[in-house]
């Protein structure tokens, strides 16, 4: 069964600060698979405590411009900019891409909570409701232009090590995504 | 713990600015890195804020935090305020077990050590600003312009630095291009808007900003500014500096206000008010104090005759010129120009922001 989650409807789910200035991220991300089609299909590996095994779901991202634009009046030129990369540094747009569709699996994969707060300095990248200063609960997010499961599953086990060891962790997902091939993990790591 | 939280709303607003200047970032112009470093200087201050709601937070969470804002001040493009950071994140690294300290900053120092890299790299490269300890004043005439080369290649890499744009204001103000000396202080304050000098040197500005608007600055937004820093210094009392630029604005208002036809007593007042509190308070440079009572004596007497004020302003700026060599200077102003209210305030402007010992320099980083 594929699963179909529409951009426009993160705002739904999430506050729109967190979402508004990755979209134009995200569709430069779904441009470099080639598609031009308003959706794209990703396979995404999730480990949720639920499961007893990583399950494999076919996820449909989808977008309406005029509906995403509605929120966001110069949607089309971060965009254009993006594209044309004079300045851009490639490996930002990744890492900006996978903020943005780690929000969708959020919503997806974890209905009902929110993205409370953002970390720098330190791991994990977003933090979720339920956070406290002691225990800290959240999101790892990592995006790469290539490479697949491989290279998703080399960033897996670079950060799973240290997100365990943290006692200041008490909730930690890893939300991986790659452009091409579009393929994602997202792992609940601990508890 | 929820979002009404005061903590949790803290770390949200933070991390929103964090968020906002991550998406910043990418797009490489001068304009967006900007945009980006004061972000995430805001998020600094925020996760202070947030820190000091929490009643003795353990070790580890004062670590996190010193770790988040510092990592906020590096990507804030900062040098300065970053190893001043770095220092805090080492000192509270102590406190916990080597292994714990290290998982916290697995993230950070990677980045610290790119941060002190490009230090060195730049010292090295930078022979004038370093031998005159980044005080303008002290860089020989004849070093001044290789002087501003090395300072551009600062502010290129580390556009996030104030002291980089107070440096800029303070060579602007030498080349008599008040203008651009303006638009670097707007710069500072922005980045940091709390520190004293950027408050002291913005105020300069906005008492310039009252007789010589322009596009970044009209004189309705110098009057807000003005007003809002009464409101805030009647709200938490500041450092010296800041009384000083604040009575050197009003009186600019007074100018203005007087010429116009205007009302004058609420900036009269203020004049008063300021030279009254400010030398009571302390001072981030010690002659800021004796400063405000000297400049607040003779701001007094001019409320009452302002049109001395202009003979004692020709008079000071004929001093300052004689001693500048005019061949640096093409900019200099024409003799016997019209005295408005616009060139005794840019003047006025002129004098202060070329005195010496209220340059800020590298004290602001220390």
């Amino acid at each position: 069964m594929v699963r179909t989650f529409s951009l426009e409807s993160l705002y739904e789910y999430q506050d729109e600060d967190w979402i508004v200035d990755s979209i134009p991220f995200v569709l430069a991300w779904l441009g470099t698979t080639g598609r031009n089609d308003a959706r794209v299909d990703y396979t995404l590996d999730v480990t949720l405590p639920s499961d007893s095994t990583s399950q494999r779901h076919e996820t449909r991202i989808t977008w309406n411009i005029d509906a995403l634009q509605a929120r966001d009046k110069g949607l089309n030129s971060h965009v254009s900019r993006l594209l044309s990369g004079h300045s851009i540094d490639r490996e930002h747009i990744a890492e900006n891409a996978a903020y943005g569709l780690s929000l969708v699996a959020i919503c997806l994969l974890l209905p009902g909570r929110r993205v409370t707060g953002m970390e720098k300095g330190r791991s994990p990248d977003f933090l979720l409701d339920g956070t406290t200063p002691e225990a800290r609960r959240g999101v790892e997010v990592a995006g790469r232009l290539t490479g697949g499961f491989a290279a998703l599953k080399h960033v897996h086990q670079s950060k799973r090590p240290a997100l365990v060891d943290r006692t200041d962790l008490v909730e930690v997902h890893l939300s991986l995504w790659c452009a091409m091939p579009a393929v994602a993990e997202f792992h609940q790591v601990k508890p | 713990m929820n979002e009404r939280d005061p903590y949790l709303a803290l770390l949200t607003q933070s991390g929103k600015r964090k968020f906002k200047a991550t998406m910043r970032l990418p797009y490489g112009d001068a304009e967006s890195r900007f945009d980006a470093a004061v972000l995430f200087h805001e998020a600094a201050d925020l996760e202070d804020q947030a820190l000091s709601l929490i009643s003795e937070p353990s070790a580890e969470v004062r670590l996190g935090a010193a770790i988040e804002r510092c990592a906020c001040l590096i990507l804030g493009l900062d040098v300065f305020g970053s190893i001043s950071a770095i220092h805090d994140v080492e000192r509270l690294s102590a406190d916990l077990p080597m292994s714990t300290a290290n998982l916290l900053r697995e993230r950070l120092d990677p980045m610290v050590t790119v941060l002190r890299r490009d230090f060195h790299e730049l010292l090295s490269k930078s022979p004038i600003l370093v031998g005159a300890a980044f005080r303008w004043e002290r860089i020989a005439h004849k070093d001044k312009l290789k002087a501003r080369e090395e300072l551009a290649h600062w502010l290129e890499r580390f556009p996030g630095d104030p002291i980089f744009y107070l440096i800029h204001s303070r060579a602007a103000v030498d080349a008599r291009q008040l203008d651009e000396a303006r638009r670097a202080a707007m710069r500072a304050y922005r980045l940091q808007p709390s520190n004293p000098y950027c408050r002291w040197v913005q105020l300069l500005f906005v008492a310039d900003a009252m007789g010589n608007p322009d596009a970044l600055m009209s004189q309705a937004d110098a009057l807000a500014h003005l007003t809002r820093t009464h409101d805030d210094l009647l709200r938490e009392p500041a450092d010296a500096l800041v009384y000083l630029g604040f009575m050197i604005a009003s009186f600019a208002a007074f100018l203005v206000a007087q010429v116009n036809g205007d009302a004058t007593t609420t900036y009269r007042n203020w004049v008063r008010w300021a030279a009254e509190v400010g030398c009571e308070r302390p001072g981030i440079d010690p002659n800021a104090p004796k400063n405000v009572r000297a400049v607040g004596h003779l701001l007094a007497v001019l409320l009452d005759s302002p049109e001395t004020f202009t003979t004692i302003i020709e008079s000071l700026m004929n001093v300052i010129e004689s001693a500048v060599d005019v061949r640096q200077t093409p900019s200099m102003p024409n003799v016997g120009r019209s005295r408005t209210p616009g060139n005794v305030i840019r003047d006025m402007t002129h004098l202060f922001a070329s005195a010496a010992y209220l340059n800020p320099s590298l004290d602001l980083a220390a």
